[in-house]
């Protein structure tokens, strides 16, 4: 383990922080869409 | 989720997904529209498992479980706690890890048949099964017709002394355990007694077992005087030699292994190593 390089590259996610990107990449949501989801409180 | 643009959200999801992970109780998925069935539509080589506390069938499985209510199910209770006194809980919800655990292999394993053959599958993982898993010993013993072992405090059937003891000052807390007689004469040797290597009362570990109340006054006095520190220190010196070591495991009822086994450690748990709470503190 001493041997085995590491570093903090960033801090844990708080919960939701990544929500819109997930959408946008991955499921394929635009903005648009995604701003419709969290106005109708679909997303938190 | 009850919301259909919700539902449409987690579809998109799992459906860009090779592996999706549920923790609700049994049937919840289903009700919601996101059963297996519906997600292997959407992809059908999904991996899907469902850790719920019961599994999906069995006598038991529409009932919601927690973490609290899987370690006595399980029998993990029954084990924990000295002798003569109530179950008691182990301190952590220990269907939760376990669970988990044994979820993250499982999934492994998909992954792989998946690759192999382009299947994905369904997993039926239950909660309270992979805490029963990791009492192997005492499930056995009681298969085999030994009957379920009884609560022993912090003593162990195959190992003597083997407890947890006060230190001086209350610094924590030293936990020893010593697993044959080789380890017992080389711990002999790091509390300053060598002396007692010898002694008949101590000399194997059925006499250990028969005198452990004197055996572990014995290691109370000594950890007394030491730090946590201290004590992990002086067993860490070496002593002498082990004059065999085999790999067969030492029991009370057939003392035969002589396996290098002298161990000491600083611990918090908050007990000492007799096997009932009127010892602690020996």
């Amino acid at each position: 383990m001493t041997e085995h390089a590491s570093e903090v590259r960033a801090a844990a996610p708080c919960l939701g922080a990544d929500t819109d990107q997930v959408l946008r990449d991955v499921c394929r949501y635009d903005d648009a869409a995604i701003a419709r989801l969290r106005a109708g409180d679909v997303l938190i | 989720m009850k919301r259909p643009e919700a539902l449409e959200v987690a579809k998109r999801l799992c459906a860009a997904s090779d592996v999706v992970v549920e923790n609700f109780a049994s049937g919840v998925m289903d009700r919601m529209g996101l059963g297996y069935e519906v997600l292997r539509a959407l992809r059908p080589d999904v991996i899907m498992i469902a850790l719920s506390g019961y599994g999906a069938s069995g006598p038991d499985n529409d009932k919601v479980s927690y973490g609290p209510a899987q370690v006595p199910l399980s029998g993990m209770s029954s084990l924990t706690g000295y002798r003569d006194f109530p179950p008691m809980h182990v301190g952590i919800s220990y269907g939760d890890p376990t669970g988990g655990l044994h979820g993250a292999v499982a999934v492994l394993a998909a992954l792989m048949h998946r690759a192999r053959t382009g299947e994905g599958q369904y997993i039926d993982l239950s909660q309270w099964e992979t805490s029963i898993a990791v009492l192997g010993e005492a499930v056995l013993a009681e298969t085999l017709g030994d009957g379920a072992p009884a609560r022993d405090g912090n003593r162990d059937p195959h190992m003597a002394p083997h407890g947890v003891f006060p230190p001086t000052a209350m610094t924590g807390w030293i936990a020893v355990a010593v697993e044959d007689d080789d380890g017992w004469r080389r711990f002999t040797a790091c509390i300053g007694r060598p002396d007692l290597a010898d002694d008949p009362r101590f000399a194997t570990l059925v006499a250990r077992k028969r005198n452990e109340d004197a055996l572990e006054a014995i290691v109370a006095e000594w950890t007394a005087t030491r730090s946590p520190d201290d004590a992990t220190a002086a067993c860490r010196r070496p002593a002498s030699p082990p004059t065999r070591r085999r790999g067969t495991r030492t029991s009370p009822r057939a003392p035969t292994s002589a396996r290098e086994a002298t161990s000491s450690s600083t611990s918090t748990r908050p007990s000492a190593g007799g096997s009932t709470p009127a010892s602690r503190g020996t």
